[in-house]
Protein backbone atom coordinates (compact mmCIF):
# COMPACT_ATOMS: atom_id res chain seq x y z
CA UNK A 1 0.00 0.00 0.00
CA UNK A 2 1.08 3.72 -1.16
CA UNK A 3 1.66 6.26 1.47
CA UNK A 4 -0.98 8.56 0.61
CA UNK A 5 -3.78 5.95 0.84
CA UNK A 6 -2.39 4.89 4.21
CA UNK A 7 -2.37 8.52 5.13
CA UNK A 8 -6.25 9.33 3.60
CA UNK A 9 -6.86 5.82 5.71
CA UNK A 10 -6.48 7.04 9.02
CA UNK A 11 -8.60 9.56 8.59
CA UNK A 12 -11.77 7.14 9.12
CA UNK A 13 -12.69 5.70 12.53
CA UNK A 14 -14.11 2.77 10.94
CA UNK A 15 -13.48 0.80 7.69
CA UNK A 16 -14.29 -2.60 6.31
CA UNK A 17 -14.51 -4.56 3.41
CA UNK A 18 -16.43 -7.29 2.67
CA UNK A 19 -15.66 -9.79 -0.63
CA UNK A 20 -19.84 -10.79 -0.58
CA UNK A 21 -22.42 -8.48 0.46
CA UNK A 22 -24.16 -11.34 0.13
CA UNK A 23 -23.02 -12.28 3.77
CA UNK A 24 -24.43 -9.30 5.24
CA UNK A 25 -27.48 -8.44 3.70
CA UNK A 26 -29.68 -10.81 4.33
CA UNK A 27 -29.22 -10.79 8.19
CA UNK A 28 -29.57 -7.33 8.02
CA UNK A 29 -32.90 -7.62 6.24
CA UNK A 30 -33.51 -10.64 8.39
CA UNK A 31 -33.85 -8.09 11.65
CA UNK A 32 -35.38 -4.92 9.65
CA UNK A 33 -39.38 -5.33 10.65
CA UNK A 34 -38.72 -1.39 12.45
CA UNK A 35 -36.65 1.46 10.25
CA UNK A 36 -34.15 2.55 13.03
CA UNK A 37 -31.25 0.51 13.72
CA UNK A 38 -28.59 1.12 16.53
CA UNK A 39 -24.71 -0.05 15.61
CA UNK A 40 -22.31 -1.01 17.98
CA UNK A 41 -18.90 -1.23 16.49
CA UNK A 42 -16.11 -2.77 18.37
CA UNK A 43 -12.81 -4.66 17.91
CA UNK A 44 -15.05 -7.88 18.37
CA UNK A 45 -17.34 -6.86 15.14
CA UNK A 46 -20.22 -5.19 14.38
CA UNK A 47 -23.69 -4.94 16.50
CA UNK A 48 -27.05 -4.23 14.66
CA UNK A 49 -29.74 -3.43 17.47
CA UNK A 50 -33.15 -3.09 16.09
CA UNK A 51 -36.50 -2.65 18.87
CA UNK A 52 -39.60 -2.22 18.59
CA UNK A 53 -42.07 -0.49 21.01
CA UNK A 54 -39.56 -1.02 24.35
CA UNK A 55 -40.79 -4.77 24.36
CA UNK A 56 -39.03 -6.20 21.55
CA UNK A 57 -35.21 -6.00 21.03
CA UNK A 58 -33.38 -8.28 17.65
CA UNK A 59 -29.68 -8.17 17.54
CA UNK A 60 -27.06 -8.95 15.18
CA UNK A 61 -23.37 -10.33 15.83
CA UNK A 62 -21.52 -9.97 12.68
CA UNK A 63 -17.62 -10.79 13.59
CA UNK A 64 -14.62 -9.01 12.39
CA UNK A 65 -14.13 -12.37 11.11
CA UNK A 66 -16.55 -12.18 8.41
CA UNK A 67 -15.02 -9.36 6.77
CA UNK A 68 -11.90 -8.97 5.30
CA UNK A 69 -10.98 -6.26 6.45
CA UNK A 70 -11.98 -4.46 9.48
CA UNK A 71 -10.00 -1.41 11.01
CA UNK A 72 -12.07 0.56 13.76
CA UNK A 73 -9.59 3.00 15.12
CA UNK A 74 -11.13 4.09 18.55
CA UNK A 75 -12.35 1.68 21.40
CA UNK A 76 -15.89 1.92 20.32
CA UNK A 77 -18.46 3.30 18.19
CA UNK A 78 -22.40 3.68 18.53
CA UNK A 79 -24.79 5.19 16.19
CA UNK A 80 -28.01 5.35 14.49
CA UNK A 81 -29.58 4.98 11.02
CA UNK A 82 -32.59 3.73 8.97
CA UNK A 83 -32.02 0.06 7.99
CA UNK A 84 -34.17 0.16 6.12
CA UNK A 85 -32.17 2.50 4.02
CA UNK A 86 -29.28 0.12 4.51
CA UNK A 87 -30.89 -2.84 3.92
CA UNK A 88 -32.20 -1.28 0.09
CA UNK A 89 -28.52 0.12 -0.61
CA UNK A 90 -26.76 -3.37 0.14
CA UNK A 91 -29.03 -5.15 -2.36
CA UNK A 92 -29.17 -1.93 -4.73
CA UNK A 93 -26.49 -4.48 -7.33
CA UNK A 94 -28.46 -7.70 -6.56
CA UNK A 95 -29.56 -8.72 -9.79
CA UNK A 96 -27.12 -7.52 -11.42
CA UNK A 97 -24.11 -10.05 -10.67
CA UNK A 98 -23.32 -12.47 -13.63
CA UNK A 99 -22.74 -15.47 -12.94
CA UNK A 100 -19.65 -16.86 -10.42
CA UNK A 101 -19.24 -13.23 -9.40
CA UNK A 102 -20.05 -11.47 -6.47
CA UNK A 103 -20.44 -8.17 -5.58
CA UNK A 104 -18.42 -6.36 -3.26
CA UNK A 105 -18.47 -3.84 -0.28
CA UNK A 106 -16.84 -1.11 1.54
CA UNK A 107 -17.68 0.62 4.37
CA UNK A 108 -16.68 3.95 6.06
CA UNK A 109 -17.31 6.28 8.95
CA UNK A 110 -15.12 9.16 8.63
CA UNK A 111 -15.87 10.64 12.55
CA UNK A 112 -18.76 11.10 15.44
CA UNK A 113 -21.87 12.13 13.32
CA UNK A 114 -20.85 11.84 9.75
CA UNK A 115 -23.09 9.37 7.44
CA UNK A 116 -21.87 5.98 7.19
CA UNK A 117 -20.45 5.42 3.60
CA UNK A 118 -21.40 2.08 1.58
CA UNK A 119 -19.19 1.36 -1.56
CA UNK A 120 -20.51 -1.18 -3.20
CA UNK A 121 -19.38 -2.81 -6.43
CA UNK A 122 -19.79 -5.08 -9.06
CA UNK A 123 -18.65 -5.71 -12.45
CA UNK A 124 -17.74 -2.37 -13.19
CA UNK A 125 -21.05 -0.51 -11.51
CA UNK A 126 -20.31 1.40 -8.83
CA UNK A 127 -22.39 2.46 -5.68
CA UNK A 128 -21.75 4.94 -3.64
CA UNK A 129 -24.24 5.37 -0.20
CA UNK A 130 -24.34 7.60 2.20
CA UNK A 131 -26.56 7.17 5.49
CA UNK A 132 -27.13 10.05 7.12
CA UNK A 133 -26.28 8.94 10.96
CA UNK A 134 -27.66 9.80 14.45
CA UNK A 135 -26.72 9.88 17.95
CA UNK A 136 -27.84 6.58 19.30
CA UNK A 137 -30.60 6.41 21.70
CA UNK A 138 -30.75 4.76 24.43
CA UNK A 139 -31.38 0.91 24.15
CA UNK A 140 -32.87 -1.78 26.29
CA UNK A 141 -31.02 -4.01 28.67
CA UNK A 142 -32.22 -7.31 29.25
CA UNK A 143 -30.62 -9.19 31.86
CA UNK A 144 -30.48 -12.90 30.63
CA UNK A 145 -27.56 -14.33 32.75
CA UNK A 146 -26.61 -18.16 31.86
CA UNK A 147 -25.91 -19.01 34.99
CA UNK A 148 -29.27 -19.69 36.17
CA UNK A 149 -31.09 -20.95 33.06
CA UNK A 150 -33.89 -22.20 33.58
CA UNK A 151 -34.59 -24.38 30.67
CA UNK A 152 -33.54 -23.92 27.01
CA UNK A 153 -34.11 -25.85 23.83
CA UNK A 154 -31.83 -25.97 20.57
CA UNK A 155 -34.11 -26.93 17.89
CA UNK A 156 -32.69 -27.25 13.91
CA UNK A 157 -34.25 -24.92 12.15
CA UNK A 158 -35.21 -26.16 8.88
CA UNK A 159 -37.98 -28.74 11.35
CA UNK A 160 -39.21 -25.69 13.36
CA UNK A 161 -39.88 -24.05 10.53
CA UNK A 162 -42.28 -26.25 9.42
CA UNK A 163 -43.91 -26.64 12.04
CA UNK A 164 -44.62 -22.80 12.32
CA UNK A 165 -45.60 -22.87 9.00
CA UNK A 166 -49.07 -24.44 10.53
CA UNK A 167 -49.10 -21.40 12.81
CA UNK A 168 -52.55 -19.52 12.98
CA UNK A 169 -51.95 -16.19 11.38
CA UNK A 170 -54.82 -14.33 12.65
CA UNK A 171 -53.57 -15.42 16.55
CA UNK A 172 -53.62 -12.69 18.54
CA UNK A 173 -51.19 -13.89 21.14
CA UNK A 174 -49.09 -16.88 21.45
CA UNK A 175 -48.30 -19.10 24.75
CA UNK A 176 -44.95 -21.03 24.58
CA UNK A 177 -44.43 -23.47 27.39
CA UNK A 178 -41.73 -25.33 28.03
CA UNK A 179 -41.76 -28.41 30.77
CA UNK A 180 -39.47 -31.08 32.06
CA UNK A 181 -42.59 -33.57 31.52
CA UNK A 182 -44.74 -33.98 28.63
CA UNK A 183 -45.57 -32.17 26.54
CA UNK A 184 -42.11 -30.84 26.99
CA UNK A 185 -42.79 -28.10 24.51
CA UNK A 186 -46.14 -26.71 23.69
CA UNK A 187 -46.99 -23.47 21.54
CA UNK A 188 -50.81 -22.43 22.20
CA UNK A 189 -51.72 -20.29 19.37
CA UNK A 190 -54.88 -17.98 20.81
CA UNK A 191 -57.62 -15.98 18.05
CA UNK A 192 -61.15 -14.69 18.62
CA UNK A 193 -62.63 -18.33 17.41
CA UNK A 194 -60.15 -20.82 18.01
CA UNK A 195 -57.24 -21.99 20.11
CA UNK A 196 -54.60 -24.25 18.74
CA UNK A 197 -52.01 -26.50 20.54
CA UNK A 198 -48.56 -27.57 19.05
CA UNK A 199 -46.67 -30.10 21.32
CA UNK A 200 -42.77 -31.02 20.48
CA UNK A 201 -41.69 -33.80 22.56
CA UNK A 202 -38.40 -34.00 23.79
CA UNK A 203 -37.49 -36.77 21.30
CA UNK A 204 -38.90 -35.61 18.74
CA UNK A 205 -35.75 -35.14 15.35
CA UNK A 206 -36.70 -31.16 15.76
CA UNK A 207 -34.88 -30.78 19.29
CA UNK A 208 -31.08 -31.30 19.45
CA UNK A 209 -31.02 -30.43 22.65
CA UNK A 210 -33.59 -29.89 25.64
CA UNK A 211 -32.71 -29.49 29.59
CA UNK A 212 -35.41 -28.40 31.77
CA UNK A 213 -35.46 -28.11 35.04
CA UNK A 214 -39.17 -26.79 35.94
CA UNK A 215 -42.16 -25.96 34.01
CA UNK A 216 -42.71 -22.28 32.68
CA UNK A 217 -45.15 -20.49 30.41
CA UNK A 218 -45.75 -17.17 29.37
CA UNK A 219 -47.96 -15.71 26.93
CA UNK A 220 -46.57 -13.26 24.01
CA UNK A 221 -48.02 -11.12 21.54
CA UNK A 222 -47.82 -12.85 18.13
CA UNK A 223 -46.99 -9.63 16.24
CA UNK A 224 -44.10 -9.23 18.36
CA UNK A 225 -43.09 -13.10 17.65
CA UNK A 226 -43.76 -12.71 13.99
CA UNK A 227 -40.21 -10.67 12.94
CA UNK A 228 -39.05 -13.92 15.01
CA UNK A 229 -40.38 -16.72 12.98
CA UNK A 230 -38.99 -15.47 9.75
CA UNK A 231 -35.84 -15.68 11.29
CA UNK A 232 -36.25 -19.00 12.11
CA UNK A 233 -36.64 -19.68 8.36
CA UNK A 234 -33.14 -18.01 7.33
CA UNK A 235 -31.36 -19.92 10.36
CA UNK A 236 -29.48 -23.41 10.53
CA UNK A 237 -30.04 -23.64 14.43
CA UNK A 238 -32.57 -22.04 17.13
CA UNK A 239 -32.38 -22.07 20.39
CA UNK A 240 -35.39 -20.56 23.15
CA UNK A 241 -34.90 -19.90 26.61
CA UNK A 242 -37.56 -18.67 28.63
CA UNK A 243 -36.35 -16.68 32.39
CA UNK A 244 -38.54 -16.71 35.61
CA UNK A 245 -40.26 -13.40 34.42
CA UNK A 246 -41.07 -14.56 31.16
CA UNK A 247 -38.44 -12.91 29.55
CA UNK A 248 -38.42 -15.12 26.05
CA UNK A 249 -34.77 -15.09 24.09
CA UNK A 250 -34.46 -16.80 20.91
CA UNK A 251 -31.04 -17.28 19.66
CA UNK A 252 -30.33 -17.65 15.71
CA UNK A 253 -27.37 -19.35 14.11
CA UNK A 254 -27.28 -17.94 10.58
CA UNK A 255 -25.13 -19.14 8.31
CA UNK A 256 -23.80 -17.03 5.54
CA UNK A 257 -23.55 -17.72 1.69
CA UNK A 258 -19.67 -18.46 2.64
CA UNK A 259 -20.13 -20.75 5.57
CA UNK A 260 -19.60 -18.14 8.35
CA UNK A 261 -21.92 -18.16 10.82
CA UNK A 262 -23.73 -14.79 12.27
CA UNK A 263 -25.63 -14.69 15.53
CA UNK A 264 -28.78 -13.32 16.36
CA UNK A 265 -30.44 -12.61 19.03
CA UNK A 266 -34.11 -11.90 19.60
CA UNK A 267 -35.49 -10.77 23.06
CA UNK A 268 -39.72 -10.58 23.70
CA UNK A 269 -41.20 -9.11 26.66
CA UNK A 270 -44.37 -11.66 27.77
CA UNK A 271 -47.97 -10.32 28.34
CA UNK A 272 -49.29 -9.38 31.09
CA UNK A 273 -51.87 -11.49 31.99
CA UNK A 274 -55.30 -9.78 32.84
CA UNK A 275 -57.24 -12.23 34.97
CA UNK B 1 -62.36 5.32 -44.07
CA UNK B 2 -60.91 1.95 -44.28
CA UNK B 3 -58.29 -0.14 -42.87
CA UNK B 4 -57.12 -3.52 -42.75
CA UNK B 5 -53.69 -5.57 -42.02
CA UNK B 6 -52.75 -8.77 -41.48
CA UNK B 7 -49.61 -10.23 -40.29
CA UNK B 8 -48.25 -13.43 -40.57
CA UNK B 9 -44.64 -13.96 -39.44
CA UNK B 10 -44.67 -15.31 -35.77
CA UNK B 11 -41.44 -13.17 -35.08
CA UNK B 12 -43.76 -9.93 -36.52
CA UNK B 13 -46.52 -10.84 -33.92
CA UNK B 14 -44.42 -11.44 -30.87
CA UNK B 15 -42.89 -8.06 -31.33
CA UNK B 16 -45.77 -6.51 -32.12
CA UNK B 17 -47.85 -7.57 -29.14
CA UNK B 18 -44.25 -6.63 -26.92
CA UNK B 19 -43.94 -3.21 -28.00
CA UNK B 20 -48.03 -2.83 -27.12
CA UNK B 21 -47.41 -4.48 -23.78
CA UNK B 22 -44.35 -1.94 -23.57
CA UNK B 23 -46.25 0.92 -24.38
CA UNK B 24 -49.30 0.40 -21.74
CA UNK B 25 -47.14 0.73 -18.90
CA UNK B 26 -46.27 4.22 -19.91
CA UNK B 27 -50.41 5.48 -20.16
CA UNK B 28 -53.81 4.52 -19.85
CA UNK B 29 -54.60 5.87 -23.60
CA UNK B 30 -52.71 6.30 -26.82
CA UNK B 31 -53.48 7.33 -30.47
CA UNK B 32 -52.34 4.98 -32.84
CA UNK B 33 -51.98 6.92 -36.40
CA UNK B 34 -51.95 5.04 -39.31
CA UNK B 35 -49.88 5.72 -42.14
CA UNK B 36 -49.45 4.60 -45.49
CA UNK B 37 -45.71 3.31 -44.79
CA UNK B 38 -45.98 3.77 -40.35
CA UNK B 39 -47.73 2.94 -37.92
CA UNK B 40 -47.55 4.83 -34.97
CA UNK B 41 -48.39 5.07 -31.40
CA UNK B 42 -48.24 8.36 -29.70
CA UNK B 43 -48.50 9.20 -25.89
CA UNK B 44 -49.54 12.02 -24.21
CA UNK B 45 -48.08 12.98 -20.69
CA UNK B 46 -50.68 12.52 -18.08
CA UNK B 47 -52.51 16.09 -17.24
CA UNK B 48 -49.98 18.14 -18.56
CA UNK B 49 -51.71 21.53 -20.23
CA UNK B 50 -51.11 22.36 -23.02
CA UNK B 51 -50.93 18.75 -24.43
CA UNK B 52 -47.15 17.10 -24.80
CA UNK B 53 -46.17 14.00 -25.81
CA UNK B 54 -44.13 11.29 -23.79
CA UNK B 55 -43.80 8.66 -26.32
CA UNK B 56 -43.40 8.53 -30.20
CA UNK B 57 -43.46 5.33 -31.12
CA UNK B 58 -43.24 4.39 -35.06
CA UNK B 59 -43.52 0.62 -36.54
CA UNK B 60 -42.64 0.32 -39.98
CA UNK B 61 -45.38 -1.11 -41.58
CA UNK B 62 -43.81 -3.42 -44.15
CA UNK B 63 -41.86 -4.78 -41.98
CA UNK B 64 -44.84 -6.21 -39.99
CA UNK B 65 -47.67 -6.38 -42.15
CA UNK B 66 -47.85 -8.98 -44.75
CA UNK B 67 -51.68 -7.44 -46.08
CA UNK B 68 -52.06 -3.63 -45.47
CA UNK B 69 -54.56 -1.28 -46.93
CA UNK B 70 -55.81 2.07 -45.84
CA UNK B 71 -58.18 4.58 -46.92
CA UNK B 72 -57.81 7.28 -44.55
CA UNK B 73 -58.64 11.42 -44.64
CA UNK B 74 -57.01 14.06 -46.31
CA UNK B 75 -53.76 13.89 -48.44
CA UNK B 76 -51.76 12.09 -46.43
CA UNK B 77 -54.00 9.08 -46.20
CA UNK B 78 -53.92 8.98 -42.57
CA UNK B 79 -56.51 7.45 -39.94
CA UNK B 80 -55.87 8.88 -36.25
CA UNK B 81 -57.73 6.39 -33.18
CA UNK B 82 -57.68 6.97 -29.58
CA UNK B 83 -57.87 3.72 -27.20
CA UNK B 84 -57.10 2.25 -24.14
CA UNK B 85 -53.98 0.34 -24.10
CA UNK B 86 -54.90 -2.09 -21.41
CA UNK B 87 -57.84 -3.12 -23.80
CA UNK B 88 -55.18 -3.79 -26.76
CA UNK B 89 -52.97 -5.19 -24.21
CA UNK B 90 -55.03 -7.34 -23.31
CA UNK B 91 -55.81 -8.59 -27.25
CA UNK B 92 -52.32 -8.88 -27.83
CA UNK B 93 -51.25 -10.45 -25.39
CA UNK B 94 -52.74 -13.37 -26.40
CA UNK B 95 -50.89 -14.62 -28.89
CA UNK B 96 -47.57 -13.07 -27.58
CA UNK B 97 -46.60 -16.65 -26.68
CA UNK B 98 -49.00 -18.87 -28.33
CA UNK B 99 -47.47 -21.06 -31.36
CA UNK B 100 -50.82 -22.11 -32.52
CA UNK B 101 -51.20 -18.34 -34.08
CA UNK B 102 -51.76 -18.74 -37.77
CA UNK B 103 -52.50 -15.12 -38.07
CA UNK B 104 -53.57 -11.95 -37.04
CA UNK B 105 -55.89 -9.38 -38.70
CA UNK B 106 -55.84 -5.74 -37.79
CA UNK B 107 -59.28 -4.03 -38.82
CA UNK B 108 -60.87 -0.95 -38.46
CA UNK B 109 -65.35 -1.63 -37.98
CA UNK B 110 -68.01 0.14 -37.86
CA UNK B 111 -70.09 -2.25 -34.40
CA UNK B 112 -72.13 -0.45 -31.84
CA UNK B 113 -68.95 2.14 -31.65
CA UNK B 114 -65.75 2.40 -34.20
CA UNK B 115 -63.47 -0.49 -33.43
CA UNK B 116 -60.37 -1.99 -34.10
CA UNK B 117 -61.22 -5.51 -34.84
CA UNK B 118 -58.42 -8.00 -34.02
CA UNK B 119 -58.77 -11.57 -35.52
CA UNK B 120 -56.61 -13.96 -34.51
CA UNK B 121 -56.69 -17.18 -36.64
CA UNK B 122 -55.55 -20.40 -34.29
CA UNK B 123 -55.13 -24.02 -35.25
CA UNK B 124 -55.63 -26.50 -32.73
CA UNK B 125 -53.36 -29.43 -32.25
CA UNK B 126 -55.25 -31.49 -34.76
CA UNK B 127 -55.80 -28.98 -37.50
CA UNK B 128 -59.04 -27.66 -36.94
CA UNK B 129 -59.11 -23.83 -37.80
CA UNK B 130 -60.50 -21.52 -35.06
CA UNK B 131 -61.27 -17.40 -35.44
CA UNK B 132 -60.76 -15.43 -32.15
CA UNK B 133 -62.22 -11.92 -32.30
CA UNK B 134 -61.45 -9.14 -29.89
CA UNK B 135 -62.88 -5.48 -30.67
CA UNK B 136 -61.29 -2.33 -29.40
CA UNK B 137 -63.55 -0.12 -28.90
CA UNK B 138 -61.71 3.21 -30.33
CA UNK B 139 -62.41 6.95 -31.08
CA UNK B 140 -61.72 8.40 -34.14
CA UNK B 141 -60.16 11.61 -34.01
CA UNK B 142 -61.21 14.41 -36.34
CA UNK B 143 -59.28 15.87 -38.92
CA UNK B 144 -59.09 18.99 -36.92
CA UNK B 145 -57.77 17.58 -33.90
CA UNK B 146 -55.25 14.99 -35.70
CA UNK B 147 -53.03 18.15 -36.17
CA UNK B 148 -51.97 17.87 -32.56
CA UNK B 149 -50.61 14.92 -33.78
CA UNK B 150 -49.30 15.28 -36.97
CA UNK B 151 -45.36 16.28 -35.56
CA UNK B 152 -42.86 14.24 -33.39
CA UNK B 153 -41.54 16.86 -30.85
CA UNK B 154 -38.27 18.59 -32.27
CA UNK B 155 -34.76 17.64 -31.88
CA UNK B 156 -33.18 20.04 -29.68
CA UNK B 157 -29.41 20.80 -29.20
CA UNK B 158 -28.47 18.20 -26.53
CA UNK B 159 -26.14 18.82 -24.44
CA UNK B 160 -24.53 15.20 -24.53
CA UNK B 161 -25.81 11.98 -26.21
CA UNK B 162 -25.02 9.03 -24.54
CA UNK B 163 -25.31 5.17 -24.69
CA UNK B 164 -27.44 4.15 -22.08
CA UNK B 165 -26.37 1.20 -19.83
CA UNK B 166 -27.53 -2.35 -19.67
CA UNK B 167 -31.21 -1.60 -19.44
CA UNK B 168 -32.19 -4.97 -17.82
CA UNK B 169 -29.74 -4.20 -14.88
CA UNK B 170 -30.36 -0.46 -14.73
CA UNK B 171 -34.13 -1.41 -14.18
CA UNK B 172 -33.35 -3.87 -10.98
CA UNK B 173 -31.31 -0.66 -9.53
CA UNK B 174 -34.03 1.91 -10.40
CA UNK B 175 -36.49 -0.30 -8.83
CA UNK B 176 -34.78 -0.27 -5.78
CA UNK B 177 -33.81 3.29 -6.08
CA UNK B 178 -37.85 3.68 -6.49
CA UNK B 179 -38.36 2.53 -2.83
CA UNK B 180 -36.39 5.28 -1.21
CA UNK B 181 -37.42 8.64 -3.14
CA UNK B 182 -40.08 9.65 -5.97
CA UNK B 183 -37.29 12.04 -7.75
CA UNK B 184 -33.84 11.15 -9.65
CA UNK B 185 -31.38 13.05 -10.89
CA UNK B 186 -29.61 11.51 -13.87
CA UNK B 187 -26.45 12.94 -15.14
CA UNK B 188 -24.00 12.17 -17.70
CA UNK B 189 -20.31 13.42 -18.66
CA UNK B 190 -18.81 13.49 -21.81
CA UNK B 191 -15.88 11.00 -20.75
CA UNK B 192 -18.60 7.97 -20.62
CA UNK B 193 -20.02 8.64 -17.08
CA UNK B 194 -23.44 8.23 -16.07
CA UNK B 195 -24.68 8.57 -12.54
CA UNK B 196 -28.44 7.89 -11.10
CA UNK B 197 -28.85 9.63 -7.33
CA UNK B 198 -31.30 9.52 -5.15
CA UNK B 199 -31.12 11.92 -2.50
CA UNK B 200 -33.66 12.07 0.77
CA UNK B 201 -33.09 13.14 4.05
CA UNK B 202 -31.88 9.83 4.85
CA UNK B 203 -29.39 9.09 2.66
CA UNK B 204 -27.83 9.94 -0.46
CA UNK B 205 -27.56 6.89 -3.26
CA UNK B 206 -25.64 7.14 -6.56
CA UNK B 207 -25.01 4.24 -9.20
CA UNK B 208 -22.26 4.98 -11.32
CA UNK B 209 -21.82 3.39 -15.02
CA UNK B 210 -18.61 4.01 -16.67
CA UNK B 211 -17.21 3.44 -20.07
CA UNK B 212 -19.86 4.36 -21.88
CA UNK B 213 -19.99 5.31 -25.47
CA UNK B 214 -20.63 9.02 -26.08
CA UNK B 215 -22.03 9.93 -29.41
CA UNK B 216 -22.12 13.19 -29.51
CA UNK B 217 -21.23 16.46 -26.45
CA UNK B 218 -21.62 19.83 -26.63
CA UNK B 219 -19.39 20.15 -23.27
CA UNK B 220 -16.11 20.31 -22.07
CA UNK B 221 -15.42 16.25 -21.17
CA UNK B 222 -15.79 16.60 -17.54
CA UNK B 223 -18.75 19.03 -17.29
CA UNK B 224 -21.62 17.61 -16.13
CA UNK B 225 -25.20 17.56 -17.91
CA UNK B 226 -27.95 16.29 -15.12
CA UNK B 227 -32.15 16.50 -15.38
CA UNK B 228 -34.18 15.66 -12.35
CA UNK B 229 -36.62 13.72 -13.37
CA UNK B 230 -40.02 11.25 -11.82
CA UNK B 231 -38.37 8.09 -11.55
CA UNK B 232 -41.27 6.16 -11.56
CA UNK B 233 -42.00 7.30 -15.05
CA UNK B 234 -37.84 6.44 -15.68
CA UNK B 235 -38.75 3.23 -14.49
CA UNK B 236 -41.70 2.81 -16.80
CA UNK B 237 -39.68 3.39 -20.16
CA UNK B 238 -36.81 0.79 -18.55
CA UNK B 239 -39.75 -2.39 -19.01
CA UNK B 240 -38.66 -1.78 -23.13
CA UNK B 241 -36.16 -3.73 -22.12
CA UNK B 242 -37.95 -6.68 -23.49
CA UNK B 243 -38.32 -5.60 -26.80
CA UNK B 244 -34.67 -6.34 -26.69
CA UNK B 245 -32.96 -2.99 -28.04
CA UNK B 246 -30.46 -2.47 -30.41
CA UNK B 247 -29.40 0.72 -29.39
CA UNK B 248 -30.88 2.92 -26.39
CA UNK B 249 -29.97 6.93 -26.36
CA UNK B 250 -30.16 9.29 -24.25
CA UNK B 251 -29.78 12.54 -25.02
CA UNK B 252 -29.90 15.29 -21.95
CA UNK B 253 -30.90 18.70 -22.22
CA UNK B 254 -29.24 20.09 -19.18
CA UNK B 255 -31.84 20.86 -16.55
CA UNK B 256 -35.05 20.47 -19.13
CA UNK B 257 -35.50 17.36 -20.58
CA UNK B 258 -34.19 13.48 -21.23
CA UNK B 259 -35.17 11.90 -24.69
CA UNK B 260 -34.30 8.59 -24.57
CA UNK B 261 -34.16 7.17 -28.19
CA UNK B 262 -34.57 3.25 -28.60
CA UNK B 263 -33.87 1.62 -31.94
CA UNK B 264 -34.28 -1.45 -33.00
CA UNK B 265 -34.28 -2.85 -36.83
CA UNK B 266 -38.13 -1.86 -37.50
CA UNK B 267 -39.28 0.11 -34.17
CA UNK B 268 -37.82 3.61 -32.68
CA UNK B 269 -39.37 4.36 -29.82
CA UNK B 270 -38.55 8.35 -28.52
CA UNK B 271 -39.42 8.75 -25.14
CA UNK B 272 -39.35 12.38 -23.15
CA UNK B 273 -38.85 12.86 -19.76
CA UNK B 274 -39.19 16.51 -18.58
CA UNK B 275 -37.51 17.82 -15.47
CA UNK B 276 -39.36 18.41 -12.03
CA UNK B 277 -38.00 21.32 -10.31
CA UNK B 278 -36.96 20.40 -6.82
Amino acid sequence: MNTSSSSQRFNYLFEAKLDNVKNLSPVLKAINFKDNATIFINDKGLKVVVEDSKCVQASAFVGEDLFQEFHLRTDQLVFCLDLTVMVECLSILDNCSSAGTTTALNMYYKSIGSPLKLLIEEGGIITDCSLKTKDAIEILEFDFPVENELNKIIFRASDLKEILNDIDTNSESIEILISPNPPHFRITTNSITNQCYIDIPKNSEAVEIFSSKSPISAKYKYTQLKPAIKLIAVSSKTSIRINEEGLLCFQFMIKTVSKLVVYVEYLCTPLVDDE
Amino acid sequence: MKFRGKIVEPMCMRQFSSIVLTLCKLSKESVLKLTSTQLLFIISEDNAVPRRTMAWCVLDRKNFFNEYTIDGQGDNNEINLQLFMELLASSVNTFKAVDSVKSVKLKLTDKITPCLTLEIELVTSIGHSRLCVHDVPVNVITRAHAEDYAQQPPTHNYDISIEMPNLKKLRFIIDRLKKLDHFVVVSAQGSGHMCFKVETHKATVSTFFTGLKVEKCSNDLDEVSSVRVDLRKLSHFLVCEQIHPDKVTCHILNGHLIHQHLKQYDVEINYYLMAVDE
